[in-house]
C-alpha cells in the first residue's frame, strides 16, 4: 500500500445551523476521492440515481465541483489506511443529528487521533454542523497549517478520544442553575407559540415541551431578547423580534425534525448559558476534556 | 453566466435567465452545497412588469411544494446545475432574497 492521505474539508465557517456541507477526502498515491454523507431524498442524489434505499448513504465524488472554506490533511500509517478504508464500507444513514459533519468529523477523528469539533455549542453535542467543524478546522490549521503536500506525519491514534468527547457533552453531567429572566421569558413564549399553533398543539405534550425548549434555546442563541414573530413553513420553526419601530431586530429558524430530537434537558441547557462569555467557557471545557494534557493522554 | 450576489444565507448563486424559443424563460442557479437542505425548484408572481422569483430552501426531508421543479444538470467535476422552466412575458426579472432582491438580466439561449 502506497502512501494515503485523509482530507477533511467544510464548505462553511458560518451561516445558519443546518447549512453548507462537511466530507472528506481520501488521496491514494496521489489519486483523491471525495466522500460524503448525503440522504436519499437530496435533489442531487436523485438526479444522479443513487436513490439506494436501506443502502449506504456514504457518497463518493459528490464534493468533486465544491471548493472548500477549510480544509486539513494527515497521513495516514498503513493500519490506519486499512481501518478507513474499513470505515468507507460501513454501512452509514444519513440524519439531522447523524449528518455529513458528524460521520466525516468522527471518521477523520477515529482514524488519525486528532480531534475535529463539529459540535454545536447551544446543541450540547446533540447536534453536529459543518460550520463549526468549519471553525475547528481553521483553528487547527492556525496552529499547525497542512496542505495535501504537507499533511501532519503519520501518527497512531490516541485511544478513547470519542468516548472523552461524549462524556463531555453529557447533558446529565450539566450543572443545574435557574434560567435567567430572558431565558425563562423565551421559554414561556415558545411554549404558548407552539401550544397556540394550529397543527403543533395537536402534537403530545412532551414533543410540544420539546419543541418550545429547542425554539427557546435557538432564539437565545441567535440573541433575540423576546418573540414576537412566528411561523411554521416548509418544516422550519421560524421566529423574530420587531421592535417598536418594527424593524426586525433579529431572527432565526430551527428545523422542526431537529427541534422534536432533541431532549429537552439539553435544549434547557443551553438556554442556561446565558452569555458569550459563558458559552465560550463552555466550549472550552469540552475542547479541554477532548484535548487532555499531552502528559494525560493515552498513548 | 451572469453573477449575482447570493441570499442572505448564501444558499445559492450563480443566477441565469434565457428567454427559450418557445417564449418561456428558463432560469438557472446553482445551490450551495448542503446535504442537509434542498432548494427544489422556484415559485414565481408577475404584476406584468416584474417576474418575481423565489428559491425556497428546505429542510431536505421536508415537503417542499414549488410551482416549476428544477431539473439537476449533472457535469463532472462542476457544481449541479438546477433549471427551472417559467413562463414568461418580457418583465423584469427579480429573484427574491432574504434582506434585498437581486435583478437578473434576461438573455437569448
Amino acid at each position: 500500500m502506497g502512501k494515503t492521505v485523509i482530507g477533511i474539508h467544510s464548505n462553511v465557517t458560518g451561516g445558519d445551523l443546518t447549512g453548507g456541507h462537511a466530507w472528506i477526502s481520501v488521496t491514494r498515491d496521489g489519486v483523491t476521492t471525495n466522500y460524503g454523507l448525503w440522504p436519499d431524498s437530496h435533489p442531487g442524489i436523485e438526479a444522479r440515481g443513487w436513490n439506494n434505499g436501506n443502502g449506504s448513504d456514504i457518497r463518493t465524488g459528490m464534493e468533486d465541483g465544491d471548493r472548500p472554506a477549510a480544509s486539513r490533511y494527515a497521513e495516514l500509517t498503513p493500519e490506519q489506511a486499512t481501518a478507513l478504508e474499513a470505515s468507507l464500507r460501513e454501512n452509514v444513514a444519513w440524519g439531522y443529528t447523524a449528518n455529513c459533519s458528524s460521520w466525516a468529523s468522527e471518521t477523520f477523528n477515529r482514524v488519525t487521533g486528532q480531534s475535529l469539533n463539529a459540535d454545536e455549542p447551544y446543541t450540547a453535542g446533540v447536534l453536529e454542523t459543518p460550520r463549526q467543524l468549519g471553525q475547528s478546522i481553521r483553528a487547527a490549521e492556525r496552529t499547525q497549517p497542512t496542505t495535501l503536500s504537507t499533511p501532519t506525519p503519520p501518527q497512531a491514534p490516541r485511544r478513547s478520544s470519542s468516548d472523552s468527547l461524549s462524556d463531555a457533552g453529557a447533558p446529565g453531567e450539566t450543572q443545574q442553575a435557574a434560567l435567567s429572566p430572558r431565558g425563562e421569558n423565551l421559554l414561556n413564549v415558545s411554549q404558548r407559540l407552539i401550544d397556540q399553533h394550529p397543527e403543533l398543539r395537536l402534537l403530545p405534550v412532551e414533543e410540544r415541551a420539546r419543541v418550545a425548549a429547542a425554539m427557546a434555546n435557538g432564539a437565545h442563541g441567535d440573541g433575540l431578547p423576546d418573540v414576537n414573530r412566528f411561523a411554521v413553513k416548509n418544516g422550519n420553526i421560524n421566529y423574530g423580534f420587531v421592535d417598536g419601530q418594527n424593524i426586525l431586530r433579529a431572527d432565526g429558524t430551527v428545523p422542526l425534525a431537529i427541534a422534536l430530537k432533541t431532549p429537552e434537558a439539553v435544549s434547557l441547557d443551553g438556554l442556561r448559558t446565558d452569555n458569550a462569555a459563558a458559552i465560550q467557557q463552555q466550549v472550552a471545557t469540552r475542547v479541554a476534556a477532548v484535548e487532555p494534557p499531552v502528559a494525560q493522554r493515552a498513548v | 453566466m451572469d453573477q449575482a450576489k447570493p441570499d442572505k444565507s448564501g444558499a445559492a448563486l450563480n443566477f441565469k435567465a434565457m428567454k427559450q424559443a418557445d417564449g418561456s424563460l428558463l432560469f438557472q442557479y446553482q445551490p450551495r452545497l448542503e446535504s442537509a437542505m434542498k432548494m427544489p425548484g422556484a415559485n414565481f408572481t408577475s404584476d406584468g412588469k416584474v417576474l418575481r422569483v423565489d428559491l425556497p430552501r428546505c429542510p431536505v426531508t421536508a415537503d417542499c411544494p414549488v410551482q416549476s421543479k428544477a431539473q439537476v444538470k449533472l457535469t463532472a467535476g462542476k457544481p449541479d446545475l438546477y433549471q427551472v422552466v417559467i413562463p414568461y412575458r418580457g418583465e423584469r426579472v427579480v429573484v427574491r432574497g432574504m434582506d434585498s432582491d437581486v435583478e437578473v438580466q434576461v438573455t437569448a439561449q
